[in-house]
């Protein structure tokens, strides 16, 4: 009896202190409430003591400083003595420009960067004066009022030369930033055809079994019936497999065993928003194509040519696949050579080459859609004094590293120790012109290939001359990734530079985007991987375009075309 | 006033038990403040106070999504059989361990089972998939050997579901095994000795005496885990699903997962929350009568 009274009269006194506890909750939220006000007039008296900052050739006189948040991954490597805070970048930034660039916080992992901020963003945190966003990130800051038009700031500080590379992608990245005609963000633009499939193929297989290089996807397919039947590794066993899907399966190219390539070959773009035969703008994944498409994956499946466990194999389990001799067919990215290909695990890989991808009529080119690459967009907190100060140091950024007073070995690397210093990765404001890789590095590099003379390249292309140079020269291991990595460009500017097809839709997500997507995109996960694993038929297909339209794809492509009109 | 007096003399007790107080409130019910935001359209900068009141909004929602009905049924399903297999095994394997009389025997097969407690489920995953594949896997050799076709078993909705259940109650029997086996020692040795006399057989000893002395464990056990009756579990399911296994193992908390984290809907995937713990707590509380009514057992 002693016990239980005790028990009670514990949990009276726990009521007591839930009691206090609702009634100290209440008084928090008020203080949080007067909170608020309070950071603001910190922020507004710093911007003040700011405000009187005048500028001397373009210089700021006296200094401004932004407070920053910044990825700064943990493998980054730095001069000694040199770290985020303090390198080149950021002493010539103050130097020339007046500004310094004050870190509030850093991230070591991108995972880590945007969860850090979606929670700041989520429970409505002071912002930073100046951070990278998503796309996502980016819509709901917008919405939300929290950043600053950057319109003038761009209109009256970019040089001429940044307005030339911020435009080189035919005006995609601006246009994704701006909203209701206001720039509110300096988008980080990156290559767009580099996304594009190459057919990774084992030549030496081919040459075995006495196969010639694939120009349709009849071909394919027998080159895949052989590598399956034909026991192309001569280890006496049925153990590999013809064409790699990896799980997922992802629908667009640029990854690792993915269905980007695969799909291009029947005209057919899921994930991609196109032109419709009425020139509406539709989306790519519920066209007639895409069943065709499906329908010949399931045909190879049931004929034993795709790993009957591939959903549950990712790009690293395909690796071992690959190096155990299992695997010599897929489509994937041009960096597949440097990742999972691994030579140094498996010498014969040395025969893995890119090849050009397929379609099922036997036309060449395949053309291939690509989203219009942005990486992220720098942003400027609403309310902060020197808005500018963002398109000056992308001036800065782009003029030392591209612009005509470059100086690669001081801002780009230093490719005279190991590991190589990346000064490029520092500056938080970024912007990368968008033909750097197609054809840019590929026209330097074999340029500089067929004279020697390499006297002319940057950094970069340095670094991937010596790797190529050390391949022909024998050293596979150090040149093999580079190499093939090179050769998977050229054949991206042969068959893609000359005709690219864009997703027409390059926005941040519409509002039923924001509600609906994942659910479609998760459905048109399922049912292609049924249809694929002969679990589906032709018939889920229309079911799935259906469904697609009734679960909001029909309000998407509503908001898409109408975000189209404006755009 | 007795409450009072008992207090008094309790003080310093009950100062003892400050700090985890104090951890409970903060840790526990501070954040349930942010249940609010279920029915709001939630906004960070407007904050828990001023973002737009939207009522049940976001519950109606939630229960008119397609995908709704499909996923509380899978999640159900998966944590019934959960909670059944969690219960049922341990007290199997505890009581035939408490039979075994070589000491070293006993310890080792306890600490071997114990062990799969302590792999996270993202390792296990990688494992799971290796074992299980149907063209390499152990479990398939002996299938094939026996001369059956080869399972799929994570790529077929048909065993999806009790892949999951299996490989959950193999990771954590062990673990809950020990909870018995403690519960067993504290039988005192005069009741078998008394059952001996009266001509009672091993088995006849397990069922009145063994039995009736774990039972306030095996109902405190399973009321408790009657709360997890939508627990799925995240872990196991988010590393082992794929689109070929959606229909069958995608749960509530995926869905939350992809609804809360991956859309960033905070509103939406809070109702969802709040609806698990509404449910979670109806089935504490009736698992809470039903024991005191059944077998006159108090937990709190």
């Amino acid at each position: 009896m002693h016990t239980s009274k005790k028990v009670i009269g514990s949990s009276g006194l726990a009521l007591i202190l839930a009691m206090v506890l609702v009634l100290s909750g209440c008084s928090d939220n008020e203080a949080q409430v007067n909170n608020e006000p309070k950071a603001q007039e910190t922020a507004a008296g710093t911007a003040g003591t700011n405000a009187p900052a005048g500028q001397k050739d373009g210089k700021y006189d006296p200094p401004v400083e932004i407070v920053a948040a910044q990825l700064a991954e943990s493998n980054w490597v730095y001069d000694s003595g040199d770290d985020i805070n303090n390198n080149v970048w950021s002493r010539y930034f103050s130097d020339t420009l007046g500004i310094k660039v004050k870190l509030d916080w850093t991230a070591a992992k991108a995972e880590d960067y945007t969860n850090k901020l979606n929670v700041i963003i989520g429970s409505g945190d002071n912002l930073p004066d100046m951070f990278q966003v998503n796309s996502t990130q980016l819509q709901q800051l917008v919405e939300e009022g929290q950043l600053a038009d950057l319109t003038e700031a761009f209109e009256q500080s970019a040089k001429p030369f940044t307005k030339e590379l911020m435009n080189k992608d035919g005006g995609i990245g601006i246009s994704s930033a701006t909203f209701d005609g206001k720039l509110m963000a300096l988008p980080n633009l990156a290559g767009t055809i580099t996304n594009n499939d190459v057919l990774w193929l084992r030549s030496d297989w081919l040459k075995k079994l006495g196969l010639a290089e694939p120009a349709s996807i009849g071909d394919l397919e027998a080159i895949a019936d052989a590598f399956v039947n034909k026991d192309p590794d001569g280890n006496g066993k049925k153990d590999s497999y013809g064409l790699g899907i990896a799980q997922g399966p992802v629908m667009t190219g640029g990854d690792v065993a993915d269905l980007g390539g695969w799909f291009a070959g029947f005209k057919a773009y899921p994930g991609m928003w196109v032109k419709g035969s009425d020139g509406k703008i539709v989306y790519g994944g519920i066209q007639p194509q895409v069943k065709e498409a499906l329908l010949k994956l399931q045909e190879l499946y049931k004929n034993g040519l795709i790993d009957k466990e591939w959903i549950v194999k990712d790009g690293g389990k395909l690796g071992e696949d690959i190096i155990g001799n299992k695997l010599g067919m897929w489509y994937g990215g041009n960096w597949n050579s440097l990742w999972p290909i691994d030579v140094s695990k498996n010498a014969d890989l040395v025969n893995l080459k890119p090849y050009s991808i397929v379609s099922v009529d036997g036309s060449k080119p395949v053309v291939q859609a690509v989203n219009p690459t942005v990486n992220s967009y720098t942003v400027i907190r609403k309310g902060y004094e020197h808005p500018e100060a963002a398109v000056k140091l992308l001036n800065e950024f782009q003029e030392k590293m591209w612009g005509a007073t470059s100086e690669n070995a001081k801002f780009g690397a230093n490719m005279n120790v190991t590991p190589v210093v990346s000064y490029f990765k520092y500056p938080l404001v970024q912007s990368w012109p968008t033909t750097k890789d197609i054809p840019d590095n590929l026209d330097a590099v074999e340029a500089a290939l067929a004279s020697g003379d390499s006297s002319k390249l940057n950094s970069e292309q340095i670094e991937a001359f010596n790797a190529i140079q050390a391949f022909k020269k024998g050293d596979i291991a150090k040149g093999y990734g580079t190499m093939r990595q090179f050769d998977a460009f050229a054949i991206i500017k042969k068959d893609n530079l000359p005709n690219q097809l864009k997703s027409e839709f390059y926005g941040a997500p519409t509002p039923t985007m924001v509600t609906k997507k994942s659910s479609l995109d998760k459905l048109e996960q399922e049912v292609f991987t049924k249809i694929i694993m002969n679990k589906g038929s032709g018939e889920d297909f229309d079911k799935f375009v259906a469904d697609w339209n009734s679960l909001g794809g029909e309000q998407i492509t509503k908001e898409v075309n109408d975000w189209k009109a404006s755009h | 006033m007795r409450y009072l007096r008992s207090f008094k003399e309790h003080t310093i007790l009950h100062l003892m038990l400050l700090p985890a107080i104090i951890l409970v409130l903060v840790y526990c019910y501070y954040p349930m403040a942010g249940i609010v935001i279920a029915f709001e359209k939630f906004s960070g900068f407007k904050g828990m106070l001023h973002s737009p009141w939207v009522g049940f909004d976001n519950f109606t929602y939630v229960f008119k999504m397609p995908e709704f009905l499909p996923v509380l049924r899978n999640t159900v399903w998966i944590a019934v059989m959960k909670m059944i297999g969690n219960l049922i095994v341990p007290i199997l394997i505890a009581l035939l361990l408490n039979e075994v009389v070589h000491t070293f025997i006993k310890k080792g097969v306890q600490t071997l089972i114990y062990l799969p407690h302590f792999l996270s489920w993202v390792i296990l995953a990688g494992i799971l998939k290796d074992i299980l594949s149907p063209s390499s896997g152990v479990v398939n050799q002996v299938i094939t050997f026996f001369g059956f076709n080869p399972v799929f078993f994570l790529g077929d909705n048909q065993w999806f579901r009790f892949v999951l259940v299996a490989t959950d109650i193999w990771k954590e029997f062990g673990f809950n095994t020990i909870v018995y086996l403690a519960a067993l020692t504290a039988i005192n040795p005069s009741l078998y000795e008394a059952a001996l006399m009266d001509g009672a057989s091993r088995w006849k000893q397990t069922l009145n005496v063994t039995l009736p002395g774990i039972l306030p464990i095996i109902i405190l056990l399973g009321t408790l885990s009657l709360g997890n009756v939508l627990n799925a579990g995240f872990d196991q399911i988010f590393n082992l699903y794929t689109p070929a296994t959606y229909s069958s193992g995608d749960v509530l908390d995926t869905l939350i997962y992809r609804i809360g984290i991956v859309d960033a809907q905070y509103s939406v995937s809070t109702a969802i929350g709040l609806f698990k713990s509404l449910i979670s707590l109806f089935f504490i509380s009736s698992s809470y009568y039903l024991a005191y009514r059944l077998a006159n057992y108090r937990i709190f």
